[in-house]
């Protein structure tokens, strides 16, 4: 290998720096660890097939978030709803990692999220913690901005009525945090 | 396991600096959605998905390079 990185090395050192994120996705979407780690290696496969057609320097994290999103769709279409676990297997399935989801309050909201309609939870993990703009967020879903921001909203209002708190002022566990992030976004 | 997604280096760079858009931060559910979405970054990449990335880069090799063709894309 040359000085320069050849682009097969760039995608797939790329590749590497977005799987913690777009595995977080795939959990956040499936429910459940075995189902989101069959759906990451698909979505891998995929993208390790299609590289050709992706340009190196763009946004490599927005084009594996959507080839993951279009897989689990695809997948739920053939498999009809059931890879969209109600309630209990994915609280279940989190036990087994004691060391890392280690609060009640994280379980709780955890079960909370995956009481959401599809739809909804993915607009608000995509905008509020894969940390992806509004716009790009409807990118990924193939909607418009106004429908991710709604769908954002009644997921937060949903998830308000299912945790029994009301948004404002309610910082959860660690208001350090909320300081933090008031402070990096006004500034 | 309280992860401050400022000096979250880990997980690589983030878009839009790691933070959601100012109307929706300010909320104890954005905060939690955050604080638990890292926590699951931060949980690693299992070893079947590293070894499913040397495999895909061997068969490329004695491919002699080039994107395997295996798998057609999708529309």
């Amino acid at each position: 290998m040359g000085e320069i990185e050849s682009q097969q090395a760039q995608f797939k050192r790329e590749l590497l720096k977005t799987l913690p994120s777009l595995r977080a996705f795939a959990i956040s979407l499936t429910g459940t660890y075995d189902k989101a780690d069959d759906l990451v290696q698909e979505a891998v496969v995929r993208a390790w097939s299609r590289q050709d057609s992706f340009e190196i320097g763009t946004n490599m994290k927005a084009w594996l978030f959507t080839i993951l999103r279009n897989e689990f769709y695809s997948q739920m279409r053939k498999r009809g709803r059931e890879i969209s676990d109600a309630e209990g297997t994915y609280t279940a399935q989190l036990s087994v990692h004691p060391n890392q989801i280690g609060s009640l309050d994280m379980k709780d909201f955890m079960s909370a999220l995956n009481k959401l309609a599809e739809d909804q939870r993915e607009a608000i993990v995509l905008v509020c913690a894969s940390g992806f703009s509004y716009e790009e967020a409807a990118h990924i879903c193939g909607c418009a901005v106004g429908t991710i921001k709604s769908r954002i909203n009644r997921a937060r209002g949903r998830l308000q009525e299912l945790l029994g708190i009301n948004g404002e002022g309610d910082f959860g566990p660690d208001p350090h945090i909320a300081a933090v992030l008031r402070h990096s976004v006004s500034a | 396991m309280m992860n401050k997604p400022v000096a979250d280096k880990k997980s690589g760079k983030r878009l839009n600096g790691g933070f959601p858009p100012a109307d929706v931060v300010q909320d104890g559910i954005a905060l939690r959605l955050r604080e638990l979405y890292s926590s699951l970054e931060n949980e690693g990449i299992p070893d079947n998905l590293l070894h499913l990335l040397e495999k895909l880069d061997e068969a490329e090799r004695a491919q002699g390079g080039g994107a395997s063709t295996a798998e057609q894309p999708e529309a």
